[in-house]
């Protein structure tokens, strides 16, 4: 196969066969607590993308000079640092939505979707690879993380609000009163639950095949 | 013993390219993140105090969660007061300014930077909710469900904002303007 199939390979396989939200069901927390707005989960998908991208990288580059020992100290630091750089871009020029993203940006340092892509994929594989794999997952996260927002923020609260204007509504007679609990903690198990449990009968109905 | 000297410098490498990238993403950004957080507050002051063309802080309180007092001053004729106030709420710190003008009167209040639970006590930022502050002074009641009207679902935001403001009057008061 020649390097572009396989690189294509590894960001379907972070997309769709090991979707760390839906499949692998890392990275939880911060999904969970952050898509209860689209635009909310926007920022938040970029931002993971953009550390899991950049670590992957640097991890992949100095793998051959990394003693195994200590591997994990210096993955930390390499995450911690991009974490902050994203952190403070944010805090500079989208004031906004790290006002509303708040903890959760700095945050992405525990993500173990992150370390556990560094630890799993980068250290054992090309930099090209790493970088591919490093955009499938982030596309993954990012893509499931819209979806729970979407549907969240409609049926939660009748609207989708994006950029400081309504680009979807239901209409008012929804929005005098919807289905509040979905903006909630639980509203987001649930709608994460319906999430998985979809992806199940696709799966099914795709062995039975 | 070698073994272990090279895997210090090692780490210690790592750590030193980190700590350069940061330091120039810090200096990079320095400026934007100081200039946001200023045009945030004067935003916050102009819409409690619109008249107004400059603010001067005057006093820090050290205790209590009223942060800082601001003199509002349109040229050189003094106006007012506006007060910022670090109020606790159901998400974290409100941050929140109130002006008030010579009278004692509430000129109306500003929400600069809330956590409450979309939908419910974010509606503490709605123009409207925050008009019926307008007009209070010291010795209003300030008691929510009384006076003030209670977000539907955010009884615990309303109080926040309302303990906040009850808290900058009184603030105003003990210094004696």
């Amino acid at each position: 196969m020649s390097n572009l199939k396989v690189a294509w390979a590894d960001f379907k396989n972070g997309l769709v066969v090991e979707n760390p939200l839906l499949v692998l069901m890392i990275g939880l927390c911060s999904a969970l607590a952050v898509s209860s707005r689209l635009e909310n989960t926007i920022f938040m998908g970029v931002a993971a993308t953009f550390v899991l991208v950049c670590s992957n990288a640097i991890v992949s580059l100095i793998k051959k000079v990394t003693p195994p020992t200590i591997r994990i100290p210096i993955f930390i630091v390499i995450i911690a640092s991009f974490v902050t750089i994203v952190d403070l871009s944010m805090k500079g020029y989208f004031p906004a939505a790290y006002e509303r993203l708040g903890v959760w940006i700095p945050l992405i340092v525990v993500n173990c979707m992150i370390l556990g892509r560094a630890e799993a994929f980068a250290y054992g594989n090309s930099i090209f690879r790493s970088v591919a794999d490093g955009l499938g997952i982030g596309a993954g996260y990012t893509m499931v993380l819209m979806i729970m927002g979407f549907v969240r923020e409609l049926l939660g609260s009748g609207k989708i609000i994006l950029f400081d204007s309504t680009v979807l509504s239901l209409g008012s007679a929804y929005i005098k009163d919807p289905i509040r609990i979905l903006v909630f903690f639980p509203g987001a198990f649930l709608v994460f639950g319906f999430l998985i449990g979809a992806l199940n009968i696709v799966r099914q109905k795709r062995e039975q095949k | 013993m070698k073994y272990y000297i090279k895997l210090a410098v090692n780490l210690m490498i790592v750590c030193a390219v980190a700590a350069a990238a940061l330091s120039l993403t810090y200096s990079l950004t320095k400026k934007a993140i100081a200039e946001q957080a200023k045009q945030r507050q004067i935003d916050a002051n102009k819409a409690v105090m619109p008249e107004a063309t400059g603010f001067a802080s005057i006093k820090k309180p050290k205790t209590g969660n009223v942060a800082t007092i601001y003199e509002a001053k349109k040229d050189d004729a003094k106006l007012g007061y506006v007060v910022l106030v670090n109020a606790r709420g159901y998400g974290g710190t409100i941050e929140m300014v109130v002006g008030v003008d010579l009278a004692g009167k509430v000129t109306n209040i500003s929400i600069i930077s809330q956590r409450e639970t979309p939908g419910l006590g974010d509606g503490i930022v709605a123009p409207k909710w925050n008009l019926q502050f307008k007009g209070k002074t010291v010795d209003d009641k300030l008691e929510v469900n009384k006076d003030i009207d209670s977000l539907t679902g955010a009884t615990i935001s309303s109080k926040a904002v309302t303990a906040g403001v009850k808290e900058a009057l009184k603030e105003l008061q003990q210094a004696g303007k």
